[in-house]
């Protein structure tokens, strides 16, 4: 049924763009929105990432091709946009890899719409702590549940691979909360 | 192998609950602010004139020596470790190293770089786009974590 909506969603956007396409904002637009959040960390950051998916997804929408779902394709982008405005973030102030984590550990703790208690401030921290693509992997099948099939569509990754690096992500994450 | 299937679904006492809020009314007003910035933004598509096969071409053979470096490297820093790397592990780094490679960045990282492409050339000469790959260096410290 969702798939479904969705290809009437891309038909009617070959007819009327803005109406149908404010359909998929409206229908995407919060997945994608704690997708991103949850890596980016800062609201504003988050909201500037959004846009651009979007952004993306409008200017791509006419030529795409179905040979994905909407929802793959639209998290695909989220997840390379997110990307890229880490890596660009890292580039602009010179940071490692080490000094950009520590500085999105400094937003985390002064976030305003930080609103979770001591323990899960401990453990976003310790998904800081993670390379990128596996803070990526855990946060899809942690926070999403998301089957590994449907992380494989949008991350390009075999399966196989997936949960080895979901493994060594929660081995890492469950060191770091026992540690003190 | 059977520790990878055996992988705890949940950590112990923590919740699943993600603890970021937005500001109020946020998601209400997302698609109108949207919708003005999309008719400020002018939908020209990406133009494709650049040669991305090419680019993508000597893309994967950059990955592919990346990847016998990485190993090499691994040797050298494991000094201790003579196990043969099972094809597992090979094809895992392979893809690992090829997510990084999205063509829509690959694109945006040549148009900023210094190359100066004219679009319309269709002879443009591929000497500057391997000079350019060539002469990224490659943090093999991140990759190592990363991996």
């Amino acid at each position: 049924m969702a798939d479904q909506h969705d290809k009437e969603l891309i038909q009617r956007f070959h007819e009327n763009r803005n109406e149908a396409f404010n359909g998929i904002v409206r229908k995407y637009q919060e997945r994608l929105y704690w997708h991103i959040r949850k890596m980016v960390i800062s609201h504003d950051d988050a909201d500037d990432v959004l846009q651009n998916t979007f952004i993306k997804a409008y200017q791509g929408l006419e030529k795409f091709r179905e040979d994905a779902s909407l929802f793959t394709w639209l998290y695909r982008i989220a997840t390379n946009e997110s990307l890229t405005f880490l890596k660009k973030e890292r580039n602009r102030f010179l940071y490692s890899t080490d000094d950009y984590q520590q500085q999105l550990e400094r937003t985390l703790v002064s976030d305003p719409h930080f609103d979770g208690d001591e323990l899960q401030l401990k453990l976003q921290k310790a998904i800081l702590r993670l390379p990128e693509k596996q803070r990526l992997v855990f946060n899809l099948k942690y926070f999403d549940e998301m089957k590994y099939e449907d992380m494989s569509a949008i991350l390009g990754t075999s399966v196989g691979a997936l949960k080895a690096s979901y493994h060594h992500a929660m081995k890492k994450i469950e060191l770091y909360l026992t540690e003190d | 192998m059977r520790a990878k299937e055996n992988i705890p679904e949940e950590i112990p006492g923590m919740s699943r609950k993600i603890p970021f809020s937005v500001p109020d009314n946020y998601f209400n007003e997302f698609p109108s602010r949207l919708q003005e910035g999309l008719s400020e933004t002018p939908t020209v598509p990406i133009s494709r004139t650049y040669p991305v096969r090419r680019v993508l071409a000597m893309a994967a053979m950059f990955i592919g020596l990346v990847t016998v470096g990485y190993f090499g490297l691994r040797m050298i820093l494991n000094g201790q470790d003579t196990r043969m790397l099972s094809g597992d592990e090979v094809s895992t780094a392979i893809e690992y190293f090829g997510h990084e490679f999205d063509d829509e960045m690959l694109i945006a990282a040549i148009v900023e770089s210094d190359i100066d492409i004219d679009p319309q050339d269709s002879d443009y000469e591929s000497d500057a786009i391997i000079e350019y790959l060539s002469s990224e260096e490659i943090d093999f410290t991140e990759i190592l974590i990363d991996y």
